[in-house]
């Protein structure tokens, strides 16, 4: 059982236990009738811990100060004055506490680091460096961040969202077997090769699968699709997304750490302006559409292709990534289970954007498929080398370990009315 | 090991007397908690959530996050122990620092004794780690208690 605050344990008996006061017309508290117990002046002895207090010395010293609440007869007007300012002083806690109440909810909005103790450390989030990446930001603005578009308002951002699912749809489809296939055994099997060839020798590698269900596919294309809104509400502009309070200790905020590179911000600009475009003929629109898939694609080789070198937050896709370690509905980490399809996700889409960028240069004339995904994927999708989705990589074979070994925290229970199916 | 349902029952009186003599203040009007009326939902992840918040308790709990401050205010002896006559605060009153150092001590000691008592009485040893991991819930959950 969860451990609740002392005040909340102590269950509070029927009203008529209790009323004892009454109110006049303007709400407050004029007259009380005090406990009997209130009158035994017999000398108790109430042990706070290491400091035993007194009470009827207590109510000396208070009768000295003129505070007493003692029953009277008649009130003299400087008694009746002291109730009400205790009545007051009440009123003003009772109020404190319901603030004390939002003021929780608000703090358990804010993503917490491990410096309260050293029990509430996860180890695979201070090992990814996630926890220090969104420490102290506002868990409903990570959500905004990371949502789609909305429906009324950032109109250019859906419609290059729009293109983003255009263009993965027609990747995916240079993938199946037909006059217009393009993917090969040998092309799938080295998107896949992530490791060193001594492994490759032992058969461990599996090919790239593009078979996928319809419902995987569209949370996997919604991951890139949430990527760019990522980049463009938090990356792109050149103020602040994230609102942190300010502390004692100068906190990074995630806009600081990541760096995009002059080409990326250049081509992004590039596509929004584009996507602001408004043309009238349908032919024109077709080429605009066209033209924001080439870009799009362009900018995807970039994000892959980042040179972050030791400083892997300097990447706007790894900073998504650590975005994603929230779960939304709890407002607590994900699973490392459920974290770790997000990065499954991603590294699906990302070879799918390497295999369609080297089938369009082959298109072009430009150089032959299995080629260049042979000599991209060398460079930026293996778990060895310092790019984002090497990073990525590290990260997903960390995740798998730890799921493996992982007990799930949900208890098992039996229905006895055997009404609910758990 | 024939000892140990004694030290439970020990440690049980002492938990309940500290709970309802010294934390609860001997108070008549605030009722004795009991498990079977309460609802708990172990599998609830949401950051922050504990018993209180089940639907299912809501109307046992009932102005219950008040209910001490309500005792204080009507009894005239507890409000000499924890309050102090201040002209310049607003109201005229401050909290008693010493009686509000001595009700958080008595906390702390009640949480400690709870703690145990829950490892000792769930059938299985106490480890290391959770014990220290249910500590400090316990004191970080006292911290924001005691807020008032």
């Amino acid at each position: 059982m969860k451990i609740a605050t002392l005040a909340d344990m102590c269950a509070v008996q029927p009203p008529a236990c209790r009323s004892i006061v009454k109110t006049n017309t303007a709400g407050l508290i004029s007259k009380r009738e005090v406990g009997t117990h209130a009158e035994n002046n017999s000398i108790q002895r109430t042990n706070y811990g290491s400091t035993i207090v007194h009470v009827s010395d207590s109510l000396k010293s208070a009768n000295g100060r003129g505070t007493s609440k003692l029953p009277q007869a008649v009130l003299t007007p400087l008694q009746s004055t002291q109730q009400t300012r205790s009545t007051l002083f009440f009123q003003a806690q009772k109020e404190e506490v319901k603030k004390i109440a939002s003021d929780l909810a608000e703090a358990a909005n804010i993503v917490q680091g491990f410096d309260n103790h050293r029990s509430t450390v996860v180890p695979w989030l201070r090992e990814t460096g996630i926890v220090k990446h969104i420490a102290q930001l506002k868990k409903d603005e990570i959500k905004a961040a990371i949502a789609l578009p909305s429906l009324d308002g950032e109109n250019e951002l859906r419609e290059i969202v729009d293109a983003m699912r255009s263009l993965l749809k027609e990747a995916h489809g240079l993938c199946f077997d037909g006059t217009g296939c393009m993917l090969t055994w040998p092309c799938r099997v080295v998107l896949s090769r992530f490791q060193s060839s001594q492994v490759d020798m032992v058969g461990k590698t599996r090919a790239f699968d593009p078979y996928k269900e319809p419902g995987t596919l569209k949370s996997y294309f919604g991951i890139s699709q949430r990527f760019l809104s990522y980049f463009h509400r938090v990356i792109f502009p050149d103020e602040y997304y994230f609102d942190i309070e300010n502390t004692d200790e100068q906190a990074e905020r995630p806009e600081d750490v990541v760096t995009a590179t002059d080409e990326q911000l250049a081509v992004w600009n590039n596509i929004w302006q584009m996507a602001k475009q408004e043309f009238q003929s349908e032919d024109d629109e077709e080429t605009k559409r066209t033209e924001l898939k080439t870009r799009l694609l362009e900018m995807w080789m970039l994000i892959i292709g980042h040179d972050t070198g030791a400083r892997r937050y300097q990447s706007p896709l790894l900073s998504f990534c650590a975005m994603l370690s929230i779960k939304p509905s709890t407002k607590g980490w994900l699973e490392p289970g459920n974290f770790n399809s997000h990065l499954s996700g991603m590294i699906w889409v990302v070879q799918l954007l390497v295999f369609y960028d080297s089938a369009r240069k082959e298109q072009q004339g430009r150089g032959q498929t299995l080629q260049l995904v042979k000599r991209y994927c060398g460079r930026y999708l293996q778990q060895t080398v310092e790019t984002p989705m090497g990073e990525i990589l590290r990260w997903r074979l960390l995740l798998f370990k730890i799921s493996k070994e992982s007990i799930g925290d949900h208890e098992a229970s039996w229905d006895e009315s055997e009404q609910v199916l758990t | 090991m024939d000892q140990i349902p004694t030290l439970l029952s020990s440690e049980y009186q002492d938990c309940h007397r500290l709970l309802y003599d010294d934390l609860m203040m001997s108070q008549k009007t605030i009722g004795h908690m009991h498990s079977w009326a309460l609802r708990d939902g172990p599998n609830v992840d949401t950051i922050d959530w504990n018993f209180a918040q089940h639907r299912d308790n809501i109307h046992l709990l009932k102005g219950a996050d008040t209910a001490l401050l309500s005792v204080i205010d009507r009894s005239e002896q507890l409000s000499h122990v924890f309050l102090s006559v201040d002209t310049r605060a607003p109201d005229g009153f401050v909290w008693r620092e010493t009686a509000l150092d001595g009700y958080e001590a008595t906390v702390q000691r009640f949480l400690q004794r709870l703690c145990v008592l829950m490892h000792v009485s769930g059938g299985q040893p106490v480890r290391e780690s959770e014990f220290l991991s249910s500590s400090a819930n316990a004191i970080s959950h006292q911290v924001s208690c005691a807020v008032d």
